[in-house]
């Protein structure tokens, strides 16, 4: 066994907390990354659930996180913008993160939608995804990213201390 | 939009189709060796445990069914604090079984939390691999505070239960061997079949602070107030469920995977300081001892109110808990025919109770109930008690009439929800403004308050009246009770929480459908992936699809109600479920619960092609000039030919007139004697019925379409059709999903109008949780996306961009306000630990 004896960062998530999590309803979002061609864009679809959010953004210091106001929902765009990237690999690393730009959010339900895209001339043929959505707020956050391009749904699961992951959507 | 038909003039062939049916059986298989042919619709009864004495083929419990039964006497002290719980209880342990049982299971819940538990040490920590930029560590060794101090916590206090005795009637020791978070005792005489067993443990273990370390119970500590609030469950030694199908459920408790329990009857002796208000499963028997004169007036009057009426106010419970009461009260509470039982307990609850009359004359009124702290309000008083009783209304008609005399909502945490016989503990609160120090709620925190109770209230008549193995079937649960809890909402107020849009679940679960890594709802609780989506979402999204769109309402609800009375107080498997929704309503639903229940195929179905086409009379003198007036319509004139005419311009033809001959007055369409002979042989040889057939057909003037649907995504589902008439109006209709029995991938539909369809659309409504609508017109329209939709709404957007405007310029030169979880700097000694911060 090699002691890494070097500094280590606590950082956002490090163990799922079995038996930790609520009763009910599973800290979970739901992204989705696809093409669309009419428009030109590549475009970021998330799904939170709602109460989830307002209380990250409650812990994150916002004195009044509810999603109704734009003033919450702009935040958490903000946060979304921080916590979530998209790369085109360089050198068989994550490349600079795609300059998403913040679309807007809308309640849905139970659930919020943040939307981010960027516009550009044809899909990329690989990309890296970091997905720390919540994961501050929640040890146990389980993140989940589809993508699609056109050949069939790829999934990535963003749980624990998960860092940048590599997809090809070719 | 008619040139985009595939037009075909002539004759649709009135033949006979000769179907071979003579595929020679295969033992076993849905997917042929040979060939793609899958085998959607094959019957579920090989799969299906063979039906016996207990269980029959129809679903019903069979009659030789039997399950044990637990009987409990317990005497629990509350030590708040030392945040401990000590008790004494007899277990009357009743062998209803064919067997002969030489030990008992039991279930020590509280193990989970003990160091060496399987679930502890089983927790993981994935690694995204490769290295943290700028520190060259492995991306996964992180840690959060959160987490740190759950580990020092578990460093200081030992947890789990601490057995201090077991013994048989006489106080004879009994031994006994503990498995994790399960206990084996060993029985001096085998209990045979019909008899009982009674026996005394006495135990006691320490309350675990749930905001720190999680599960579904402890105590949570209110810093401003130096107050608390226990909130009990899986508090004591539970019998393990011995059954048909599993023998011992014995599997250790992982933290997911709820409970599979015994019924029997509870009489539970609570010690508790003076000053505290407890609310538990089961009747009071004492108020006389425990409540005030006025409470007890307050309680009387609420029975018979139709709404919630206090019995401790929110100035009595601030005023209380502010008590530091050395004084000890004992609760004591009585439960008939329960599966477990919890209680809370603490000075700080404000208490309002509302009576629910119920068309039952062995229930006729129930106590709806709820308990918060001040922390709660405004929302609680509101909200809560409303929706138990509404719950109750809605399910009833659903099932049966609520099954006992209490239904309690209790506030213990801030979000999340858990269920028990007779009471809830549930989540949602208010946020308290810093500055002024008003206590304002969100929607979000009403409806999903009002959301949470139904859905736990909801448990209290599927699993805790209808007795499904949690342990093994979270859906069983799970997606009935989201099912409902989504028909209760619709029944609370349209559009339930929807904001700007219909919650509409089939369209929810889609994206959840298309992801890759997923397994079959019928896959053991601890096993899932996708939790929620997995054992609610897409269980209720079935559920909700069955009802509204395969079997309709009327059939649906008889069957599921038919279910939900077989199943009443007794122990079902998927299987009796299965079975009694078909065995109820007659309809054959083998397809949609493989589909839905043991595969991850998700639906997506296109509308591939259509042709039009009408019936050919044969008679020259009809066809031929409908054949003149097509070329017409579908041959433009030139627009030389046209503009000469609108000159005035004569052509020589007409200047001469002796230039025409017999070209001129007959074209190709010109009806011959030859034409007409052959017709009149052509309808000499049809015999007489077919001669009926084609005149009819003449007189029908129909229109006739070949519709090619293409399955995409694998699930077999019907086929919700919208055809639009060139005249404007619409028709709706369904295919049913046997359409797909011959060949799961490609099916045609023929459909006669009498008249001209221009378009057809599939699943309008989206009620099948179809993926992708892009290919379900025909002919082909533009759906836009999410993101197109959203930027169509231009006052939203503008908001929206200017906040962020704002809030990125008020950002620059501010640090980030804490955030828990954040990263720590953790460094060797001798070495400067780096800054904080993520890459």
């Amino acid at each position: 066994m090699r002691l890494d004896r070097r500094a280590l960062l606590l950082a956002a998530s490090a163990l799922p907390l079995a038996g930790a999590a609520f009763a009910h309803r599973a800290k979970q979002s739901i992204t989705r990354v696809s093409w669309n061609g009419r428009t030109g864009a590549l475009e970021v679809v998330h799904r939170l659930h709602a109460h989830d959010a307002e209380l990250a953004l409650g812990r994150a210091g916002m004195t009044n996180p509810a999603l109704d106001g734009v003033e919450a929902k702009a935040r958490l765009a903000l946060m979304v913008e921080e916590q979530f990237a998209l790369a085109e690999p360089a050198g068989g690393k994550p490349g600079a993160p795609l300059p998403l730009a913040i679309v807007g959010a809308e309640i849905d339900a139970d659930e919020i939608l943040v939307y981010q895209e960027q516009k550009r001339s044809g899909p990329p043929e690989a990309l890296y995804v970091r997905n720390d959505l919540l994961r501050a707020a929640f040890p146990d956050q389980v993140n989940q990213v589809n993508l699609d391009f056109g050949a069939g749904t790829r999934t990535l699961v963003f749980r624990g201390a998960d860092g940048w992951k590599q997809v090809a959507l070719r | 939009m008619s040139g985009v038909w595939k037009r075909v003039r002539g004759v649709a062939a009135l033949g006979l189709v000769a179907m071979l049916a003579a595929t020679p059986a295969l033992a076993d298989a849905i997917q042929q060796t040979k060939g793609k042919w899958e085998d959607k619709f094959r019957q579920l009864e090989v799969d299906l445990p063979t039906p016996n004495t207990y269980r029959t083929a129809s679903g019903a419990p069979g009659h030789q069914y039997w399950q044990q039964r637990a009987d409990h006497r317990i005497r629990a002290r509350l030590d708040e604090k030392a945040k401990r719980l000590e008790a004494s209880g007899t277990i009357r342990y009743v062998n209803n079984s064919p067997d002969t049982l030489r030990y008992l299971w039991l279930q020590l819940d509280q193990n989970i939390y003990r160091d060496a538990s399987i679930a502890r040490m089983s927790e993981t920590a994935t690694s995204g691999g490769g290295r943290r930029p700028g520190t060259g560590l492995p991306t996964g060794d992180r840690l959060t505070y959160e987490n740190l101090a759950r580990q020092q916590i578990f460093k200081d206090i030992e947890y789990g239960f601490e057995i201090k005795a077991v013994a048989d009637e006489r106080g004879g020791a009994l031994p006994y061997t503990i498995v994790d978070t399960m206990m084996r005792i060993d029985l001096p005489r085998p209990l045979v079949p019909g008899q009982s067993l009674t026996f005394r443990i006495d135990w006691a273990f320490n309350i675990v602070e749930e905001a720190r370390i999680g599960g579904r119970g402890g105590y949570e500590h209110f810093r401003e107030t130096n107050s608390d609030l226990f909130f009990l469950a899986q508090w004591f030694p539970r019998m393990a469920a011995y059954t048909d199908y599993a023998g011992w459920q014995h599997k250790a408790f992982l933290g997911r995977g709820e409970f599979t329990l015994e019924f029997g009857d509870y009489e539970v002796a609570i010690d508790v300081p003076a000053d505290h208000i407890v609310s538990s499963t089961g009747e009071l028997q004492n108020p006389g001892e425990v409540l005030t004169a006025e409470q007890r007036a307050r309680l009387d009057r609420a029975r018979t109110s139709d709404k919630p009426v206090f019995i401790v106010t929110p100035e009595e419970a601030k005023e209380n808990e502010k008590a530091t009461d050395a004084a000890r009260k004992t609760w004591i509470f009585k439960a008939t025919n329960v599966r477990d039982f919890a209680f809370a307990s603490s000075n700080k609850f404000i208490w309002d109770a509302m009576g629910h009359k119920q068309d039952d004359a062995e229930r006729p009124l129930v106590l709806a109930m709820s308990f918060y702290p001040n922390e709660a309000e405004p929302l609680w008083s509101k909200y809560s008690t409303q929706s138990i009783v509404h719950t109750m209304e809605v399910y009833s008609r659903f099932s049966f009439p609520y099954p006992y005399p209490t239904a309690q909502s209790v506030n213990t945490w801030e979000s999340g929800g858990m269920e028990y016989p007779m009471i809830t503990f549930n989540g949602r609160r208010p946020v308290t403004d810093k500055k002024t120090g008003q206590r304002t709620y969100s929607s979000a925190a009403k409806y999903g308050l009002i959301g949470v109770v139904i859905h736990e209230i909801g448990h209290i008549y599927y699993p805790m009246a209808v007795n499904s193995d949690e342990r093994q079937w979270t859906w069983m649960d799970e997606g009935i009770n989201t099912f409902l809890q989504n028909v209760a909402h619709l029944e609370w107020e349209e559009n339930f929480g929807g904001h700007d849009r219909q919650p509409n679940l089939p369209d929810r679960i889609v994206e959840y459908m298309l992801s890759q890594n997923q397994v079959p709802v019928m896959t053991q609780s601890d096993s899932l992936l996708q939790f929620s989506n997995n054992s609610y979402q897409k269980p209720a999204t079935a559920l909700m699809i069955l009802r509204e769109t395969v079997m309709g309402r009327e059939l649906f609800d008889h069957a599921f109600r038919e279910y939900s009375r077989r199943w009443k107080f007794k122990r079902p498997t998927p299987s009796d479920f299965f079975r009694s929704m078909e065995d109820a309503s007659g309809v054959d639903l083998d397809w949609f619960w493989r589909g839905w229940f043991y595969t991850t195929d998700h639906v997506d179905i296109a509308v591939e092609d259509v042709r039009e086409y009408t019936i050919s009379t044969r008679d020259p003198d009809i066809e031929k000039p409908m054949a003149r007036d097509e070329e017409k319509r579908e041959q433009p004139e030139p627009l030389a030919q046209i503009r000469n005419r609108e000159e005035g311009r004569q052509t020589r033809v007409e200047r001469v007139p002796e230039l025409r001959d017999f070209y001129n007055e007959n074209d190709k369409h010109a009806v011959t004697n030859k034409d007409r002979n052959s017709y009149a042989e052509l309808i000499e040889k049809l015999e007489p019925w077919e001669r009926e057939a084609l005149e009819r057909a003449r007189r029908d003037g129909d229109f006739v379409y070949f519709v090619d649907f293409r399955n995409k995504g694998g699930l077999v589902m019907p086929l919700p059709l919208t055809l639009t008439f060139a005249d404007g109006s619409t028709e709706d209709f369904q295919v049913p999903a046997e359409v797909w029995r011959y060949d799961p991938v490609n099916a045609t539909s023929m459909l006669i109008r009498s008249r001209r369809i221009v378009s057809v659309e599939l699943d309008r409504r989206h009620e099948i949780a179809d993926a992708d609508h892009q290919d379900n017109h025909f002919p082909r329209r533009i759906e836009p996306s999410r993101i197109e939709l959203y930027k169509a709404k231009d006052e939203e957007r503008d908001l929206m961009a200017d906040m962020l405007v704002e809030l990125r310029k008020a950002k620059t030169g501010e640090e980030s306000p804490a955030e828990p979880g954040k990263e720590v700097p953790l460094a060797p000694p001798g070495q400067p630990a780096p800054q904080p911060g993520r890459p």
